[in-house]
């Protein structure tokens, strides 16, 4: 990275926790009358800080994409604001080597008395563009928003969704060297986020550095190349998106996510009639979590049959980020495997077919079980997670189409298409 | 990454509270959003008030009348200059107006702009520099009136009437010099926001806007130099009546305000980099 855009050097934020390191002229004057006597040796109490970001070190590339990635309170919104230079950094530095604009929220000094036109005149101007620049994209800015008709309307009186078509238009006009992206994304109506992801898109793609900041794996997977993941404040991991997604997948255990062996743990979760030994996810590029959405991946699973008595089948739990449970599958529907094994070391092996999972992260339960009666032997939840992405190639279910796609599973079912015959024009007949 | 590319900028951010060239630079390139957050807070008041502009008039005028009766009619206060008293009191309530308007309006801006301050980067000063310039344009409203109010009451119209204008604009400073201390300090102590429209009260008492300063005894109006409000209020009234402007006076309070004002910057620079923990 011979010529980095951003440079991050050893950031660090502290926050006073308490009210908000809000105080009271009363509290100023007793602080400065009582301090002559704390000089006379008794400590200063301290005050309970919090470090919500430390020691973040990166460089960023002129025209990479890179999304920012944590939980909540990993200090994303910290050095979201830090690169806004919306709060400065207690310690560390950044060097910025282009113009930035931040949108951390879209329609940032919209005021809701002043018309569709002073708002985009207003909002430009608050987001760093000159009103020469406004003034030419306004067409532009105006066309994109979809509210041609209601421009000398006071905003106030926008539905939520042109409110928020407007507010973007702006933010997508901007035209800095680096963009930084909040998850703004997540407004209006599902054509127009398309309409907004294209344009993101097309501003990375146009050679500009984006920062795009999310606790959506998907999201970031789909916009940007590289990502950075935040946990507690430090840099957890930073490189390729799929390694990334990986250690972001394994959580703050440090375990691979990708394979659990507990003979190598020397205790192995069950019952007296099974153990469970190991689980894994074998996909395209061994040890990866990143599952190609188009591409099948096998689970497989290790365990030890100790007794005859029961049938002891295996199973997998899928849960998507919401927590839903997408399905379950296990081999008990195989005459074979409703009868007892024999004492000994198995493996199964499950292949889950491409285009069929939905884009995102998952996390599996792994168990061995007994349904007749039902016993559950072992059941580890979240052993195993992985994560789906889809490479946007245009042969997946989501072809060119770059905006939210709903739904737990995304199977690619056969279709068929027939022309019927020549145009009916039902208009016509109508007004007959 | 020396010399590949000499006309990049390279910003910086990091914890300084030294006043640095970027300081300049940013309110620089910025200026335009000035005009536009004036004008926005200028076009939101008019068009939400049904009486709309009457408000920027209303105020001096209630208080004309009413101090008029009281200290006039009443307790006896003449006008020093050859003036009716209704158009000396109005002249010192439109430029003291300019003053304490301006004050309280960007004491309060940075709190009233919480939503753009944690949202998003510019220079905060602009903040309380745009309020000071809605209550110019307020003050101009006035002034619009008051020289109507000159010609109702046969007025003579003098050449030194042009000082009144940069004697104003002395009145703006000193709004804008005790602003940017009072919008930075209202954010760590709420106490200002109390304390300030109490302490604007009293100082328009210390200050010559009702009665003349000719009134006070000779000793008492050296105090009167401390106070550049009273040198503005006396050189705007001075200059509107064609009486001797007192330049000297002036200068000096141009002086405190432009003082008070740098400190106030800096200081402003020093605590803006954590308005939006604060707010």
């Amino acid at each position: 990275m011979s010529n980095p855009i951003i440079e991050a050097r050893g950031l660090g934020k502290e926050y006073v926790l308490g009210a908000s390191g809000r105080s009271t002229f009363r509290e100023a004057i007793i602080g400065g009358l009582a301090a002559p006597l704390k000089m006379l040796g008794r400590k200063r109490p301290s005050r309970e800080t919090f470090w919500a970001l430390k020691d973040v070190s990166f460089d960023i590339a002129r025209g990479e994409a890179v999304g920012i990635i944590g939980r909540n309170g990993a200090g994303k919104s910290t050095l979201l604001k830090i690169l806004s230079r919306i709060t400065a950094p207690t310690n560390g530095e950044v060097r910025l080597h282009g113009n930035i604009a931040s949108l951390l929220e879209v329609g940032t000094g919209f005021h809701p008395e002043l018309s569709g036109r002073d708002n985009i005149f207003l909002n430009g101007a608050i987001m760093g563009m000159s009103r020469a620049e406004v003034r030419r994209q306004f067409d532009e800015i105006v066309a994109f928003s979809e509210v041609e008709k209601f421009l000398d309307t006071p905003v106030k009186r926008y539905s939520s969704g042109m409110y928020v078509r407007l507010a973007f238009a702006v933010a997508a006009h901007l035209q800095p060297e680096i963009l930084v992206v909040d998850e703004v994304l997540a407004v209006g109506d599902a054509s127009f986020q398309r309409k907004c992801l294209g344009k993101m898109q097309s501003v990375a793609s146009g050679g500009r550095t984006v920062l795009f900041v999310s606790h959506n794996m998907a999201a970031i997977t789909r916009l940007c190349t590289r990502a950075i993941l935040l946990s507690h404040g430090s840099v957890a991991a930073d490189g390729p998106v799929a390694k990334v997604a990986a250690v972001y997948a394994g959580g703050t255990t440090g375990e691979s996510p990708t394979e659990v062996d507990f003979r190598k743990r020397g205790k192995a979760p069950g019952s007296e009639h099974a153990k469970l030994l190991a689980a894994r996810i074998i996909g395209d590029q061994p040890g990866s979590p990143s599952i190609d959405i188009r591409r099948s991946f096998s689970v497989q699973m290790d365990f030890e049959v100790l007794t005859d008595k029961y049938a002891v089948n295996p199973n997998l739990h899928f849960f998507n980020e919401e927590g839903a449970c997408v399905f379950i599958t296990g081999d008990g529907y195989l005459r074979e495997n409703q009868r007892p094994r024999s004492p000994g070391v198995y493996r199964s092996t499950t292949t889950i077919p491409g285009n069929f999972m939905s884009e995102g992260m998952f996390s599996v339960d792994v168990a061995i079980s007994t349904s007749d009666p039902v016993l559950v032997h072992a059941h580890e939840r979240g052993l195993l997670s992985f994560n789906v992405y889809d490479p946007g190639e245009g042969d997946s279910l989501r072809g060119h189409y770059a905006g939210p796609f709903p739904g737990a599973v995304r199977p690619m079912l056969p279709w068929t298409t027939e022309r019927l015959g020549a145009v009916v024009n039902l208009r016509e007949s109508g007004e007959a | 990454m020396t010399a590949s590319n000499t006309h990049e900028r390279v910003l910086v951010i990091r914890p300084t509270t030294a006043l640095s060239w970027q300081d300049f630079r940013d309110a620089w390139d910025y200026r335009e959003l000035l005009w536009i957050l004036a004008l926005r807070d200028v076009r939101v008041r008019y068009k939400q008030a049904s009486l709309g502009v009457a408000w920027a008039l209303l105020q001096p005028l209630t208080q004309m009348l009413v101090f008029t009766v009281l200290f006039n009619k009443l307790a006896g206060i003449k006008a020093d200059a050859a003036v009716p008293y209704s158009v000396f009191c109005f002249a010192g309530l439109t430029v003291w107006g300019l003053f304490a308007n301006g004050l309280s309006h960007s004491s309060e801006s940075l709190i009233g702009s919480a939503n753009l301050v944690t949202k998003v980067y510019f220079p905060r000063v602009l903040i309380p520099l745009a309020a000071i310039v809605t209550a110019v344009v307020d003050a101009g409203i006035t002034s619009v009136l008051l020289v109507a109010l000159m010609i109702w009451k046969h007025v003579p119209f003098h050449a030194s009437i042009v000082f009144a204008i940069p004697i104003a604009a002395v009145a703006a400073l000193c709004a804008a010099a005790l602003g940017l201390w009072m919008s930075a300090l209202n954010l760590r102590y709420r106490d200002v926001r109390y304390a300030l429209p109490f302490f604007i009260q009293m100082l328009v008492y210390a200050t010559p806007v009702f009665y003349s300063a000719s009134l006070l005894p000779e000793r008492y109006r050296v105090w009167l130099t401390l106070n550049p409000m009273a040198a503005v209020v006396d050189g705007f009234r001075a200059a509107l009546f064609g009486t001797p402007i007192p330049f000297a006076r002036l200068g000096v309070a141009a002086a405190i305000a432009l003082v008070v004002g740098a400190l106030g910057f800096v200081r402003f620079r020093q605590l803006e980099q954590t308005f939006a923990d604060r707010i």
